[in-house]
């Protein structure tokens, strides 16, 4: 049997005392700085002036062109967009992209300025056109960048596009309701789902990771509890029906979708997204939910009632929401330990 | 590597206990269970609480046809809750686990409400509105002592933390107003649409004082956290808030004043640049291993960004990348999320806030992020080449 006095601690190891509860997160943090080389956080300066620097750029490029494409003649605003374009491409390529982080920065700016280039190209021959086309190609034509360059901030950036082409289009072409809130939800869903069952099953690949898993469990999050927010306000007090051709007939629809979308978002944080906090603050964020429906629905109701009314409403009030919260709190006891068990990793 | 005898000497030495029993007992499976966005909901959670109790106690006073002495039935309430809650908190609820369980969760919403009708009952008592008394620095001065009292008393740093933060505001609002009392001419309202280029001024110079005093406060209230912490274990919860309060601070408020009333260009905050320029500095300083690393080339071509930045006013995107790089070197990712939150808020207020045309505006910004850029090449292939094959975005 080994002595465990001459056991050494390792970055690694630490983790894992902490992560099994043994070591509080002040000895976690006073023992990693005795072990970890002192000069580690160069790499990090190294990788946040690269965003910085390059995200400082672009937008200037993006502003400039915004705000001055009046003062200048159209060849000169499509021929500087495409040499940067071009710049960037060509840099890209020389650096490689596959795990390459100046490349993959690179890709980043080109599909920025293809997008800018396509601003510019629709300002110069206005056709007509709506907005939504321009961000579907956009979101079309940047697509095999961003499968070669194997960068989850390229994905973002793909996502966000698409989620803008989507949006405008319902806004555009169809109509002003809600219910779009549903697909937004569900992309959202699907990539964070994609991302993190990818990353399980390749480990320390460049899709693992949490960051992205965080970004758009957090979107979906918000989406989902707003649509289920939504569904009680309409419950409760009706909503206006704006430039809605299926005049808000399926405003139910949407709510109780967003309600199903938030369930499985609930799953799958649980199954496949390996650092524990996220679903607690599912748990515990639907916990809060769940609590402002309840003063929405029937607390509010309470309140109308004098002096009475605000005694019993918050007492009453308080008592549901603290009801709701031990419900969660025992439920995350309940399973915090098995899945500790099963889902450690790199994510957490 | 670290041995386990020496990580257990190490620990308790620096005042955390740890033992080889406590090593080699059960998992407790706490992954996350103390995280920070955990933490945060039980605040929430904690408040949601602590609104719902506030209004059956206004309920309450009516019902007793108290409505004119409310003050010293909250006065009453929040002393009782207050001693109640943290007596609870110094005998039976000390460890984390305790203090994140149900029961503690009940316990801090009564703690939240003791203190927020202490607090409503130090208004009170003053009698006065509270955007325009002149005693407002009673109700911060004694808030304050109570905070400072509650820390020594108990140790519950989800109330410490919201105790610290609300201290902070209700000082640096009530220096702004001592200020404006003194130097701004009597009657002078903020709701006066048009106001002469010299109360505009006179309000600046106000702004830019509170901002320099509470900055430089701030700066050494967080040396001082750091000095302690380097000897002795202390919670890191005061200084994530007086971080987040100094963060705040940062923000370009008189800028954004300037803009709003149309006025001329204002003259630049030079002290708040030399409070960040030498704090940042000793913490770059702190980081590396001392004052003598400044001898080396590329700790001296780091040492003139910082003044560049601190000259160019750009000071609340210093104090992101410095917490973003003192997180790093702490392992604390609270600091490191505080920096990244706060980096791209100051970015676009910075720009945003600049007198300048918009043409002007996407020069500075191609300019600046292609200084960024060759500086960062200089440093990584003509100073650093150690640094080189960094990959993995």
């Amino acid at each position: 049997m080994t002595d465990n006095t001459e056991q050494q601690f390792s970055i690694a190891e630490i983790d894992k005392l902490y992560r099994n509860g043994k070591l509080p997160r002040a000895g976690m943090q006073f023992l990693k700085q005795m072990v970890a080389p002192r000069n580690v956080w160069g790499q990090w300066a190294d990788k946040l002036s690269l965003v910085v620097g390059v995200v400082l750029v672009l937008a200037g490029v993006i502003f400039f062109f915004a705000f001055n494409w009046k003062d200048m003649a159209g060849w000169q605003k499509l021929g500087l967009i495409n040499l940067g374009l071009v710049a960037c491409v060509s840099a890209a390529v020389w650096h490689g992209l596959g795990q390459v982080v100046v490349g993959q920065a690179l890709a980043i700016a080109a599909s920025v300025f293809v997008g800018v280039f396509m601003a510019v190209f629709g300002q110069i021959y206005q056709t007509g056109a709506d907005a939504y086309q321009l961000f579907m190609m956009w979101s079309i034509l940047i697509l095999p960048w961003v499968i070669l360059s194997k960068s989850l901030a390229h994905w973002t950036l793909w996502l966000v596009v698409l989620l803008t082409f989507v949006s405008a289009f319902w806004l555009q072409a169809i109509s002003s309701g809600f219910e779009i809130l549903t697909l937004l939800a569900a992309i959202g869903l699907v990539s964070f789902a994609a991302q993190s069952y990818l990353a399980s099953k390749r480990p320390d690949s460049w899709l693992d990771h949490s960051w992205f898993s965080w970004l758009w469990v957090i979107y979906t999050f918000a989406i989902t509890a707003y649509l289920c927010g939504l569904l009680v306000f309409k419950m409760r007090y009706g909503l206006y029906v704006g430039r809605d051709p299926f005049l808000g007939q399926y405003q139910y629809l949407a709510g109780y979708f967003g309600l199903v979308l938030h369930a499985i978002g609930y799953y799958l944080t649980f199954r496949y997204f390996k650092n524990l906090v996220s679903a607690q603050i599912w748990t515990l964020i639907t916990a809060i939910l769940v609590s402002a429906v309840f003063l929405i629905l029937f607390a509010e109701a309470l309140f109308d009632n004098g002096e009475v009314g605000f005694l019993l409403g918050g007492l009453i009030a308080a008592a549901a929401v603290t009801g709701v919260f031990w419900g969660g709190i025992r439920f995350l006891s309940a399973h915090q330990f098995d899945r500790h068990q099963g889902k450690g990793g790199a994510n957490a | 590597m670290l041995s386990r005898a020496q990580a257990i000497e190490n620990l308790n030495a620096y005042g955390i206990p740890l033992s080889e029993e406590a090593l080699d007992g059960d998992s407790k499976g706490n992954n996350g269970e103390f995280g920070i966005f955990a933490i945060i909901i039980r605040v929430l959670a904690g408040l949601f609480i602590l609104g719902m109790t506030i209004v059956s106690i206004t309920g309450f006073v009516a019902l007793l046809g108290l409505e004119q002495q409310w003050e010293f039935v909250a006065g009453a309430i929040g002393i009782l809750a207050t001693g109640f809650s943290a007596w609870k908190f110094r005998h039976n609820y000390k460890t984390l686990e305790k203090q994140y369980s149900f029961k503690g969760l009940l316990y801090l919403s009564l703690l939240l409400v003791g203190k927020a009708c202490l607090l409503a009952a130090l208004f009170g008592w003053l009698g006065e509105d509270f955007w325009r008394t002149d005693t407002i620095w009673i109700v911060a001065v004694v808030f304050t002592a109570i905070t400072v009292a509650s820390c020594m008393y108990y140790r519950m740093y989800l109330e410490a933390f919201l105790a610290v933060l609300v201290s902070l505001c209700l000082l640096d609002f009530s220096l702004g107003q001592l200020l404006r009392n003194w130097l701004l001419p009597d009657g002078w309202s903020p709701y006066v649409r048009d106001l002469s280029s010299e109360t505009i001024l006179l309000v600046h110079s106000v702004v830019l004082s509170v901002d320099l005093i509470s900055a430089l406060f701030l700066a050494v209230f967080v040396a001082a956290l750091l000095w302690f912490q380097r000897h002795r274990y202390l919670s890191s919860v005061y200084l994530y808030a007086v971080m987040l309060f100094l963060g705040y601070k940062l923000m370009p408020g008189s800028k954004f004043f300037a803009i709003i009333r149309n006025a001329e260009s204002l003259p630049t905050n030079w002290g708040l640049s030399i409070v960040l320029l030498i704090a940042v500095v000793s913490l770059y300083a702190f980081l590396i291993g001392g004052w003598r690393k400044f001898l080396s080339i590329e700790h001296f071509i780091v040492a003139i960004g910082i003044a560049i930045l601190a000259a160019l006013s750009l000071h609340g995107v210093l104090f992101a990348a410095a917490l973003m790089a003192f997180g790093r070197v702490r392992h604390d990712q609270v600091s490191w999320v505080i920096g990244m939150l706060y980096l791209p808020i100051y970015l676009f207020a910075y720009y945003y806030s600049l007198d300048a045309t918009l043409l002007i505006k996407s020069y500075l910004l191609i300019g600046s992020g292609v200084a960024i850029l060759l500086i960062r090449y200089a440093l990584i292939h003509l100073v650093l080449p150690s640094l080189k094959g960094v990959t993995h975005a």
